[in-house]
């Protein structure tokens, strides 16, 4: 379940415009210096919900790393409020959610605020940068409904139920076939339909 | 009926990262570390403080402190880790867990957890807890004690 990436890849992070909400300011120190060393110049740092708020509002933000515990559980909120704020580009802008709580119910929660992505703690600047070259291979649709607004949660390409009109252009339209190939492995699927983890060699 | 609307957007950090110019995630890397380091002894120095905090609320075998005791633990935990001391890391997790998922209230299993925090102390020194494979070890055992603790809570609940 993995993509090669090259080490000797360049990234130029000298206009990337970056935010981290984080509850402790150790923790906004570390993930700050990794993006520093990365050659980024604008990293934005806050440790409240309304400290976020106020840098989306007057600042265009080009990847958020949010702990979903900062202040109470307010990284969500916050997460949620953005998504449905209507504030171009930054409702749009990637989210990645950074905790060492990794329980089924936290990650649910969190996709479902709409981030698109959850790192595990403790940070290293290898797996902040693997997870950043999944946000820009990242090329999932936004959503916008009544309850959700995000990067669209389905990872599945399927076709609409039999007798259902297709509502989308990219959904599937005709009726699918018996399967004449051998099934895919996890791992495929998951490189098909959107990189899971890249290593770099 | 509810509208959804569905778009692509373009993503920005991708255009402004491929730019011309940079630097090789090689170097990236190395400067992070590089980076990191300017910040590691002020790090440690709040992690000590936080094991100490934790020794507080221990010692005192304080109820209300065990919510702040287990948000220290996951802060040592991630703070640990990022500057490799991975033993110490894994130890302030099973400390965590054990906060976290173990018993609460008046059963709050204090003695473990004292165990737990003069573990934190001694592998906040890896000069002075032995080598790797005792140090690894004493998290094990650690782990035993919470995930003991963690299924004793489970099977006495209601």
């Amino acid at each position: 379940m993995s993509v090669n990436a090259d080490f000797q890849e360049k990234f130029n992070f000298e206009t990337a415009s970056i935010l981290i909400l984080e509850q402790t300011q150790n923790g906004l120190d570390v993930l700050s210096q990794i993006f520093l060393g990365f050659g980024a110049r604008a990293c934005h740092r806050a440790m409240t919900v309304d400290e976020a708020q106020r840098i989306v509002l007057k600042t265009s933000v080009d990847l958020i790393l949010a702990e979903p515990a900062a202040a109470g559980d307010s990284g969500l909120s916050f997460v949620r409020w953005l998504r449905r704020s209507e504030l171009d580009p930054n409702a749009t802008a990637p989210v990645v959610m950074v905790s060492a709580n990794l329980s089924t119910v936290a990650i649910r929660n969190a996709r479902d605020a709409g981030a698109n992505f959850y790192l595990a703690k403790p940070i290293s600047p290898k797996i902040l940068m693997e997870r950043i070259t999944w946000v820009i291979r990242d090329n999932r649709q936004f959503v916008i409904a009544d309850t959700f607004s995000g990067p669209d949660r389905r990872f599945k390409a399927e076709g609409v139920p039999p007798g259902v009109q297709p509502r989308r252009k990219t959904d599937l339209k005709s009726k699918l076939g018996e399967a004449v190939d051998a099934n895919m492995s996890q791992s495929e699927i998951d490189i098909l339909l959107k990189p899971q983890k890249v290593v770099f060699t | 009926m509810s509208s959804v609307r569905i778009f692509r957007k373009e993503n920005r950090l991708a255009k402004k990262l491929r730019a011309p110019g940079g630097i090789t995630v090689d170097e990236a890397l190395k400067r992070a570390d590089q980076r990191l380091e300017t910040v590691r002894e002020k790090s440690l120095v709040a992690l000590d403080s936080k094991i100490d905090a934790i020794a507080r609320v221990a010692a005192s075998r304080n109820i209300d402190g065990a919510v702040d005791a287990a948000a220290g633990a996951g802060e040592i935990f991630s703070l640990a880790g990022t500057f490799q001391l991975h033993e110490l890391s894994q130890a302030a997790g099973s400390l965590h867990n054990l906060l976290l998922y173990g018993p609460q209230g008046e059963a709050t299993p204090w003695d473990a957890i004292l165990v737990h925090v003069n573990a934190l102390r001694t592998l906040r020194r890896p000069e002075l807890s032995g080598d790797l494979a005792a140090r690894t070890a004493v998290v094990q055992g650690l782990r035993r004690v919470s995930e003991r603790l963690k299924r004793t809570d489970e099977t006495s609940a209601p």
